[in-house]
């Protein structure tokens, strides 16, 4: 694009840094022959965060003849000088056209996104559904925990990738290469395509089993991480030491669409730390996974990083601590360079309630870990708590502040010289929304009034909890996530009915329109009740069964069972549950 | 000890704001393995200061700041070290050591010389650029709305302004070469001006502005009031 067009965009939208791209370690590759556009549908500073399109843009840039560039959803004052000047959305690395790109992915992350692609793919004129785009038009293609069940976005991609991305998109961009080199039609290319592990093509419904990366240790990390110049959400070097939980709640997709467990060596963590850091320059770390206070290895990797770090006044977070790992040691560790803030997730207010999720934690873990936390200093602590779980009384929802009121207790309890002033608890409640691929994939979201009214019976009891805030979230979102979490095919059409409606943006509370988004179900003939608060038979076909997770359907009903009897499952790590049935033998080693 | 350079912003850099900028330049001396000091208390952070904040989009040539270093880096070695690590568009130059005490950059800076290109789409004659930027100097106020707590206000900005020159150097664009205010309080803000100077001029031009110098009380090695 011509630099004097740019300019007058440029000088007309809020934060311009958002495309402007030339960020350090931004990779220029003017001879490369193939072209991949990496997008992600949602604005820079939320996408330049995500890890997996950190890895990908590395291990696909480190392909001879390949180029891969970033585009980011246009904030809609940008779309709207687009559109005004007959522009086309544009890559941050040569401001090309994402339309003369060979291949251009999405990662799909959350499902209320979808209608930005709706956004980057009209302003390049590319149309919407697969079958009605030319040979010469780029490969459409997606990827990202959305896609266990691609249905709702299946008609708009030639190809999905389902699992880890890492090798099955190097796969897939040397298919595409092998296809023009050959001068193979679009048709020849997506057969191709269906023979790489992991890649669903929709037009042709092969049967397809999520990718694995089975050896994460040897695997390519994020080579030379970009330090964006404006602020992002994760502004900082992020280590993945493990992929995978083996805790199985019963309410996180997570939990089971990244199993097995892999971890990495401390050893080629400390590296990737260390050479992180010198080419960045950042002054965090973040030691990433699911549940990092699970990594076997911890108690070792974790003096022996923030030692090196310290020296080097680069502070180390730990993200994702779970109540019932040894806390107090590296709470007192984590002090001494820079205090975050704390976040626990009890997610339910009751014993009983908490069995039924599995999230295997107690009263008493976490009030032994607040005690800990305050005696160490914090006075800001975190609850994360869900409501419209299965099963839910109001006895649980009251459980809830019933916590909160301990964890108040704990901190005044302590005397005087032993706690920091300021105590500030808060609870943060969000609406459970229930996903494919976990044992409550079969159960009824509970519908907006019911939802409404226990955030009104939450409130009423957290009256007097001293030092708490209570935020409730907004559920009429949540009600649209499960929809298109658990969508079929027919939610494509109702995507294009709210984009034409003005829906962009969807998951940004001031962007969020849902009388469109209610209007373009009606005119498709359909209902979110369908969707989000109907209870499937266990015998009914789900619009997902088709993708084989490795986890088994067999294994996810049992949960569902032993969740509604309240009986628990133990950690993996302690005994196999079978979640793999006979494939266990090629996926999952981990005892 | 401090040292003080001049940093440069050109190019697509430009639109990274001066928070950003702040940003980058310590993530830049953290790469070139800068040895920075860091204030003391709570959340120690680099004792890096600027004489002025520049606007989002603006490029320069003469961006001063002082930096507090740990031990002493040769001004030469300085430059070459951080400039082998930074992102495009940005470089640092000037780099020295004071030997008298200059006191703090943003209060000694007085002036700043912007040039500001002006582009008219399908053409302009210079004439009458120049006979609009001479009616508005003739004017005994120009009243800029500013954005205070208070709301909108308008604000007399005739005094900030000590020269303004034009020149063509394209069918399209015009130079203007503004010598303006720039201190601790602010100063002139160059394309609210030159947008009332040149209103009634379709349709809006594209102003791009660069900062060419800037100059401070007393010099100190540092350029001085011309």
């Amino acid at each position: 694009m011509d630099k004097l067009l740019l300019d007058k965009l440029l000088h007309r939208v809020e934060k311009p840094a958002r495309y402007t791209g030339g960020e350090w370690n931004m990779v220029e590759k003017p001879d490369a022959k193939y072209h991949f556009a990496l997008c992600f549908p949602d604005v820079y500073e939320i996408g330049m965060s995500h890890l997996g399109s950190r890895i990908l843009y590395h291990v696909l840039n480190e392909m001879e003849d390949v180029y891969c560039e970033r585009a980011y959803a246009p904030w809609p004052d940008m779309e709207r000088e687009l559109t005004k000047a007959g522009l086309p959305l544009f890559s941050l690395e040569t401001k090309r056209n994402l339309r003369d790109f060979d291949v251009v992915g999405f990662s799909l992350l959350y499902e209320m996104c979808y209608t930005n692609i709706l956004t980057m793919l009209k302003l390049c004129n590319i149309p919407f559904y697969s079958n009605e785009r030319s040979e010469d038009e780029p490969l459409i293609i997606c990827g990202g925990p959305c896609t266990v069940n691609p249905e709702p976005i299946a008609p708009f991609m030639d190809a999905v990738v389902i699992g880890d991305g890492e090798e099955a998109d190097v796969e897939l961009m040397r298919a595409v290469i092998r296809a023009k080199e050959l001068g193979q039609s679009r048709d020849e290319l997506l057969w191709e395509l269906t023979k790489i592990e992991g890649v669903y093509v929709p037009k042709l419904k092969n049967p397809v089993r999520r990718r694995i990366v089975r050896d994460l240790d040897k695997a390519p990390y994020v080579g030379r991480q970009l330090v964006p110049h404006m602020g992002i959400v994760h502004d900082r070097v992020a280590i993945e030491v493990m992929r995978g939980c083996t805790r199985g709640c019963r309410f996180c997709q997570a939990g089971y669409i990244y199993r097995p467990v892999r971890e990495r060596t401390k050893e080629t963590l400390q590296k990737q730390a260390q050479e992180l850091v010198n080419c960045t320059g950042y002054d965090e770390v973040s030691l990433l996974s699911l549940s990092t206070g699970d990594y076997s290895a911890l108690h070792e990797l974790l003096p022996e990083v923030m030692d090196r770090m310290e020296k080097q006044r680069v502070s180390v977070a730990l993200p994702s601590l779970r109540i019932d790992s040894v806390l107090k040691d590296d709470l007192e560790k984590m002090q001494s360079v820079r205090k975050a803030g704390l976040t626990f997730a009890p997610e339910a207010g009751t014993q009983r309630l908490r069995d039924v999720i599995n999230k295997n934690v107690t009263e008493a873990d976490l009030l032994r870990a607040v005690k800990d936390a305050f005696e160490a200093g914090w006075t800001g602590v975190k609850l994360y708590f869900m409501i419209g779980l299965p099963t839910e009384t109001d006895e649980d929802v009251r459980g809830i502040a019933e916590l909160a009121r301990k964890v108040s207790g704990v901190y005044y309890s302590l005397p005087h010289e032993k706690r920091s002033k300021g105590l500030r608890i808060t609870v943060s409640v969000a609406t459970f929304v229930p996903k494919p691929f976990t044992p409550f994939q079969w159960s009824p979201q509970c519908t907006l009034d019911e939802i409404v009214r226990k955030q009104r019976v939450l409130k009423e009891a957290m009256k007097g909890v001293r030092g708490a805030e209570l935020h409730c979230h907004p559920s009429k979102l949540s009600e649209l996530e499960a929809c298109f979490s658990r969508g079929d095919e027919r939610l494509a059409k109702v995507v294009i009915s709210a984009y034409n409606r003005g829906c962009r943006f969807d998951s940004w509370a001031e962007h969020f329109k849902p009388d469109m988004w209610a209007e373009a179900f009606e005119e498709n003939g359909l209902t979110l009740g369908e969707y989000a608060h109907r209870q499937r038979d266990l015998e009914e076909e789900l619009p997902w069964a088709h993708i084989d997770v490795v986890v088994t359907q067999d294994y996810l009903k049992r949960e569902y069972q032993k969740a509604l009897k309240g009986e628990t499952t133990d950690d993996c790590r302690n005994q196999c549950n079978g979640c793999f049935g006979k494939s266990y033998e090629d996926y999952c080693r981990i005892s | 000890m401090k040292i003080i350079a001049a940093y440069h912003k050109a190019g697509l850099i430009a639109y990274a704001s001066h928070l950003d900028m702040q940003r980058t330049l310590q993530r830049t001396f953290r790469r070139a393995q800068i040895p920075l000091s860091y204030s003391q208390g709570f959340n120690p952070h680099p004792l890096l200061s600027f004489a002025s904040a520049l606007a989002t989009g603006h490029t320069s040539d003469c961006e001063w700041f002082e930096v507090g270093l740990e031990e002493r880096v040769e001004a030469g070695d300085f430059e070459a070290r951080v400039n082998a690590c930074a992102p495009a568009g940005l470089w640092v130059s000037n780099a020295f050591y004071s030997e008298a005490p200059i006191g703090t950059l943003s209060r000694n800076v007085r002036q700043a010389r912007y040039f500001a290109y002006v582009c008219f789409e399908g053409g302009v004659e210079l004439k009458r650029v120049g006979e609009a930027v001479e009616k508005i100097m003739a004017e005994p106020e120009i009243l800029i709305l500013k954005k205070t707590k208070g709301g909108i206000k308008p604000v007399d900005i005739r005094s900030k302004i000590f020269r303004v020159d034009v020149e063509k150097i394209g069918e399209t664009v015009v130079r203007f070469d503004i010598l303006g205010e720039l201190n601790a309080a602010g100063g002139l803000r160059v394309e609210p001006f030159l947008l009332k100077a040149l209103d009634g001029f379709e349709p809006e031009p594209l102003i791009t502005v660069h900062r060419a110098a800037m100059y401070f009380e007393g010099g100190n090695s540092l350029p001085y009031l011309p």
